[in-house]
């Protein structure tokens, strides 16, 4: 039931997610881009913290596995493993925005201002969001509420972790990787 | 001292409305009871239809002659705006929404909804959400763009006070609420079903409220990405849709319409589904063609994705996109013809009882038939580019909005009055009531195609002294007064039978859905026991044993 | 019962088809259009780039001849529509749309913006003036020229005035120092027959009521007060109403 519930939102979400790759892809085309903007993205540095990311939803998929089989020691460890990564890559998040900014690329700078930092914007406060869910399950964990080990709870926050990573997926190929493989 | 807090628990299924004691009000403001959520998701659009009924009658004057100086632009602007939205997000949707928590459960034989914390949080929302968009009116002038809120007419530059900024807050807190609730219904459809009830056995009410379910959560986030877009624009100095800064006009029109298309369908598949348990239950037949009817939902659920730049002929996209908006538009109305075929089908060869309910799901036929079929119109492009904007949109979008979703509506609220009071409401009066509403709706409406076709545009606070221009208007502005009225008759009449109506029965109008099994009011918990299915018509089956549904 | 309607919709469709692409075919690239209009809030640009005139509000057109309008906004989207004409169009800013229009018999075509454009859409209204061709021409000469300097002494202070009191920072009279486009172009505001898109016939009387008080005239109109004294208002409107 409640899988049920967060699959019903990821689905929401994602087509709020659609909606804003799509405004992003039309911006790029109608309005257009300028060069300069999009060679000021680290690709590079981006990529690892997209690496970090994922590398999250594996501690997390660990972290289930675990839970399922009982070891509710190893499910805090991972998930305190998947906290960290996904502070890391906020963190990275807020560099490439600090370093943006300074270059005078912001949300009202440019069409590509507005459009980056709305759709990576989003994404980040929806990480965010995850953080704080994976943090009051670990603080359940703590708590002793997983150790029966039959809730179908970490599942459910699995479904949006996972989804939050899947979106920043095609965030990053939209964004990042895509306009150096076409001209935009 | 203790170290527990008391928590009133209901004791009562209908509480009073006192503000003493901890079984009055108190019991109402702090429900997770379904039924308690749905009355009061119909009081707030009553509330909301009042509001925005007074705003109607007040254009209605203005327009009533020609170059009238009864409300200024300004005023006029902000009336039409704020009419547009709050019949469609707080009227229309809250009252769908009510009958949709109040009937779900009780038709699928389950005692609440999946989420109970959720549903009274979706209500609050909703209610929170008008309030801040009427707020704008206190905070220097409600938005006057329109319910549709152009760009860049929305932006800072063209609007400067705040009105815009609360309706894209009111909006996004009352469009948590919708989305939060669609989530709600899915879950408690899927996971609550008494033992037999198959999906393809579903109540069409509740079939139409699942898949209705399904295209809320598809549409709204585009309506959510806009609004927010337009908020970073105006707070921000963001560039969405600013076109002076490289903004895009269009890109706004994109976004509302790929919403917006999909909220009519919204407004009007549970009426549909309310219809298709009205007209079985009055020609005492089942509905014909159960699974057409189902079916049909899915088809316009899924098309109704595929059209919405018909609201977008003029803006010069070019004749090929046309052409494709053009096609999908007009394929979109044979799923609802096929329903109306088969409920037509379903009258037909019945024992028919004219009901005050029965009176408003056959004159829903008429009229939405007649929306329809103007909207059917403006697919074909050349006829949309005269067409568009103008007074005939407004009769089309009246024909389908009131003649559509408020005539279901109101057929549910006849229907299903005495459940949920174990009263009815007096049929005698209601009679009158439907006769007035009819002649005053059709007076008001019908002669706005005429107004259309001979060039009267719409969103106008006056118009020159024309050849017919004051007659029509004059007609108008009379039916919206008799409209106006009878609404007056409807309130005096809940009030009346709330008082002192007649009493009705568990099973008052010898139903075929589980709702009819229980009391009327159902108690705080709907069912000790449930029936097991079998049938489409669970209560047909249980109360004619030797001769069950196939 | 499906198939029947759908054989109706297919049908449908293929008129529309047909009916879109002769109303209103792909514009080739490079077309010089005949006219262009640019919507403001709220009053209509009129171009007419090949004989270089610009006016304002009224929009003449020869008749009998196959015309390209180019529809281009200032600010918010506009829609251009006279029904006895054809089609509407919006008039979306950074976008041009174009119109096909062929006139068959002269006269008086009013429409009406048709996307609300704000406070006054309701008085951005249409008045086109169909001519035979040899009329149209007569007319487009005269409003190429630039109109004669005031004689009398009250036209002469009016345009003084004009100048002073930042009537110019905003309307152009060709041939003067006044050059802006904020508002309609005046430079033959007296050979128009209403004023405001056809709010008012155009004659003293009503021309001085909008420059005295141009918010109680059409609220919300971007043209502020200016709280001018009569004399000088009557100066102002002299001058105006002699620009033929």
């Amino acid at each position: 039931m409640n899988k049920t519930m967060m699959k019903l939102v990821v689905g929401t979400e994602g087509m709020f997610f659609i909606c804003l790759i799509l405004s992003f892809v039309y911006m790029a085309f109608t309005a257009g881009f300028e060069p300069h903007q999009l060679q000021a993205l680290d690709i590079k540095k981006t990529g690892i913290f997209t690496v970090v990311l994922i590398a999250s939803s594996l501690t997390f998929w660990m972290g289930d596995r675990n839970y399922k089989k009982g070891n509710i020691q190893n499910l805090k460890i991972w998930l305190v493993v998947t906290i960290l990564l996904g502070v890391i890559f906020l963190v990275g998040q807020g560099r490439e925005y600090w370093r943006l900014i300074n270059d005078h690329v912001t949300l009202g700078s440019s069409v590509f201002g507005t459009s980056f930092y709305t759709l990576t914007g989003f994404h980040g406060f929806h990480v965010f969001v995850g953080l704080i869910i994976l943090c009051i399950i670990l603080a359940l964990a703590f708590l002793g509420d997983f150790n029966k080990g039959s809730s179908k709870i970490i599942s459910t926050v699995g479904i949006y972790w996972h989804f939050v990573d899947a979106v920043w997926l095609v965030v990053f190929t939209v964004v990042y990787v895509l306009p150096h493989f076409t001209k935009i | 001292m203790s170290d527990s807090i008391y928590i009133p628990e209901p004791s009562k299924s209908f509480p009073s409305m006192s503000v003493t004691g901890d079984q009055g009000l108190l019991q109402w403001i702090s429900t997770v009871d379904h039924k308690m959520i749905g009355i009061m998701y119909l009081l707030v659009a009553l509330l909301f239809m009042l509001i925005g009924g007074v705003e109607a009658l007040l254009m209605r004057i203005q327009l009533a002659v020609p170059l009238n100086h009864f409300l200024g632009p300004e005023t006029y602007n902000q009336f039409f705006t704020m009419h547009g939205t709050t019949m469609i997000f707080l009227v229309a949707m809250p009252a769908v929404f009510g009958f949709a928590v109040y009937f779900t459960p009780l038709m699928i034989g389950a005692n609440e909804m999946a989420f109970p914390r959720l549903n009274a949080f979706s209500l609050w929302m909703t209610l929170l959400g008008g309030m801040l968009l009427y707020f704008s009116f206190l905070a220097g002038g409600a938005p006057d763009a329109g319910w549709f809120n152009y760009a860049p007419l929305n932006e800072k530059n063209y609007s400067i006070n705040s009105g815009i900024d609360y309706y894209c807050m009111g909006l996004l807190l009352a469009g948590i609420g919708s989305v939060t609730t669609s989530v709600n219904l899915i879950v408690t459809i899927l996971h609550y079903r008494v033992k037999g009830m198959a999906l393809n056995k579903l109540p069409l009410f509740v079939w139409m409220v699942f898949v209705n379910s399904f295209l809320l959560l598809a549409a709204f986030p585009a309506l959510n990405a806009a609004l927010s877009m337009l908020l970073l624009d105006r707070q921000f100095g963001a560039h969405f849709f600013n076109t002076t800064s490289g903004g895009s006009a269009l890109l706004w029109q994109h976004l509302f319409w790929i919403f917006g298309h999909p909220e009519v369908y919204i407004v009007i598949l549970p009426p549909f589904g309310i219809l298709s348990e009205v007209f079985p239950v009055f020609s005492r037949k089942p509905i014909f063609g159960y699974s057409f009817v189902a079916a049909s939902s899915v088809a316009i659920a899924l098309l109704a994705f595929g059209v919405w730049a018909h609201h977008m002929f003029a803006v010069g996209m070019g004749n090929t996109v046309d052409a494709f908006f053009s096609a999908s538009s007009m394929l979109i109305g044979i799923p609802t013809g096929v329903k109306v075929f088969n409920w037509i089908a379903t009258m037909y060869g019945g024992k028919i009882k004219f009901t005050v309910s029965m009176m408003f799901a056959i004159a829903f036929l008429i009229e939405f038939t007649i929306g329809g079929l103007s909207g059917i119109a403006f697919a074909i492009v050349p006829i949309d580019w005269q067409l568009t904007d103008t007074y005939f949109v407004v009769a089309h979008l009246h024909y389908v909005f009131i003649g559509g979703t408020i005539f279901g509506i109101l057929s549910g609220l006849f229907y299903w009055f005495p459940k949920m009071t174990g009263k009815f409401l007096s049929e005698k009066m209601g009679k009158w009531f439907f006769w007035l509403f009819v002649i005053g709706f059709n007076g008001t409406f019908l002669v706005q195609h005429i107004l259309g076709l001979i060039g009267m545009p719409r969103r106008v606070y006056t118009y020159p002294n024309l050849p017919w221009y004051g007659a029509l208007n004059m007609i108008s502005t009379i039916g919206a007064f008799i409209m106006g009225g009878s609404i007056l008759l409807l309130g005096y009449m809940i009030i009346k039978s709330l008082k002192n109506g007649k009493k009705a029965g568990n099973d008052p109008w010898d139903g075929f859905s589980l709702e009819w099994i229980t009391t009327s009011p159902p108690s705080l918990k709907n069912f000790d026991e449930v029936p097991v299915v079998h049938g489409r018509r669970p209560l047909w089956d249980l109360k004619n044993p030797g001769n069950p549904d196939k | 019962m499906i198939g029947g309607p759908t054989l109706l919709l297919a049908f449908f469709f293929y008129q529309t088809v047909m009916t879109m692409n002769t109303v209103s075919p792909a514009v080739p690239k490079n077309s010089q259009p005949d006219v262009v209009i640019t919507g403001h809030q709220w009053w209509w640009e009129v171009d007419y780039p090949s004989a270089h005139v610009v006016t304002a509000n009224e929009v003449h057109l020869p008749v009998g001849k196959r015309l390209l309008m180019q529809m281009r906004s200032a600010d918010v989207i506009h829609d251009w529509w006279v029904p006895e004409l054809g089609n509407k169009i919006d008039l979306v800013p950074n976008m041009s749309n174009y119109l096909w229009l062929n006139i068959h018999k002269a006269g008086n075509y009013i429409g009406a913006c048709s996307e609300f454009c704000g406070a006054q859409h309701a008085w951005m209204r249409i008045n086109v003036i169909a001519q035979n061709e040899s009329d149209f021409n007569k007319w487009l000469a005269a409003n190429a020229k630039t109109p004669i300097a005031p004689t009398d002494s009250v036209a002469i202070h009016g345009s003084e005035l004009f100048q002073s009191k930042t009537c110019a920072s905003c309307h152009r009279i060709q041939g003067t120092a006044a050059t802006f486009s904020v508002g309609p172009d005046l430079t033959h505001l007296a050979s128009r027959q209403t004023l405001l898109t056809g709010l008012m016939e155009n004659n003293e009387n009503n021309l001085f009521k909008w420059v005295s008080h141009p918010q109680e005239v059409k609220p919300g109109a971007h043209m502020p007060d200016f709280n001018m004294d009569k004399d000088s208002v009557k100066a102002i409107v002299h001058y105006l109403e002699e620009l033929k």
